[in-house]
């Protein structure tokens, strides 16, 4: 990709992007869920090896 | 309120415009402008009187006034959109504040550099490809399409290259290699043309780890696209081609056409 230019200004990025607009939290919290269905898998996981 | 000539007051409308002169500046300010109000303006309508009357430094980008060109992207209220399609009727009584658009570096003011998105643009090969001794000659006419066949592509052609789907993509933000939605409307636009038959030079790009697979389907491109391409539908067609076309390189990796 090429470079901007030297005086060009490139703004960054906040860590709070997502709470910019509802559509980004919606967003997050979508992507959130997958969080404590891996933790849900695990406990499975764990349980059906203890029932072997 | 404005005094008008024959005196009577007119309503105006607050303007907070991005200002960035890199000559003068190191950092960005908002600078505020009072315009005029007509219910039938809109926001580039404010921001060439202000360009026209109050301040002749303001640059921003602009052309056909209607919605066709893709110029005039900028960010109202912390929205993506066109400012020749934004009424100032829906933001009035309230101040408007206008920026560049996001996930690009600021020229001046409002004018974002082009040449990043012109270079994914180029990545995709926007052109029709056929294999080597399968041009079809002048003596053989052109090549003929059904309406099924236009259909199939014909609203990824709608594009016009606002970069508003850019501008609305946090990944874009998080990923700056990230091939895009524009792009990857475009490559689609050319994949399922029956004309073409560049699909597996496209995909190489497509299918590629800054391809579509960057892509997490937060669905924000579609819904500020002016033109209703559906770049995210789009992105999710490119991934289900490359994954299909990932599956048969595995199962008969003989049958894969040589390339150009």
């Amino acid at each position: 990709m090429s470079q901007p230019a030297r005086n060009a200004y490139m703004p960054t990025l906040p860590r709070t992007w997502w709470l910019k607009r509802w559509v980004y939290t919606r967003f997050m919290i979508r992507e959130i869920t997958a969080v404590f269905v891996a933790a849900y898998v695990v406990e499975l996981v764990i349980l059906i090896s203890r029932l072997a | 309120m404005a005094a008008s000539e024959n005196g009577r007051s007119e309503p105006t409308i607050a303007l907070d415009v991005f200002r960035y002169r890199p000559d003068q500046e190191a950092e960005p300010t908002f600078q505020r402008y009072d315009v005029p109000y007509r219910r039938d303006w809109v926001v580039l309508d404010a921001l060439n009187y202000i360009k026209d009357h109050i301040d002749g430094t303001l640059s921003y980008r602009w052309s056909c006034r209607m919605g066709v060109c893709g110029s005039c992207g900028v960010i109202v209220n912390g929205v993506p959109v066109l400012s020749c399609a934004r009424f100032l009727r829906d933001y009035y009584p309230n101040p408007i504040r206008i920026a560049p658009l996001d996930h690009f570096p600021v020229e001046r003011d409002l004018m974002i550099e082009m040449e990043s998105f012109l270079e994914r643009l180029k990545s995709i090969h926007p052109w029709i490809i056929r294999r080597e001794g399968e041009e079809r000659s002048l003596d053989d006419g052109e090549h003929r399409q059904s309406p099924n066949q236009l259909a199939r592509f014909k609203q990824f052609s709608m594009c016009i290259n606002c970069m508003l789907c850019y501008s609305a993509c946090p990944v874009m933000a998080l990923e700056p290699g990230f091939l895009g939605p524009a792009a990857a409307a475009l490559g689609m636009r050319y994949i399922l043309d029956s004309r073409d038959q560049g699909k597996d030079e496209r995909l190489d790009v497509i299918s590629s780890h800054d391809g579509a697979w960057q892509c997490t389907f937060v669905g924000e491109c579609s819904t500020v696209c002016p033109k209703d391409v559906d770049p995210a539908g789009a992105l999710q067609q490119a991934k289900v081609l490359g994954a299909i076309e990932w599956y048969k390189s595995l199962l008969w990796p003989w049958g894969r056409r040589k390339k150009k």
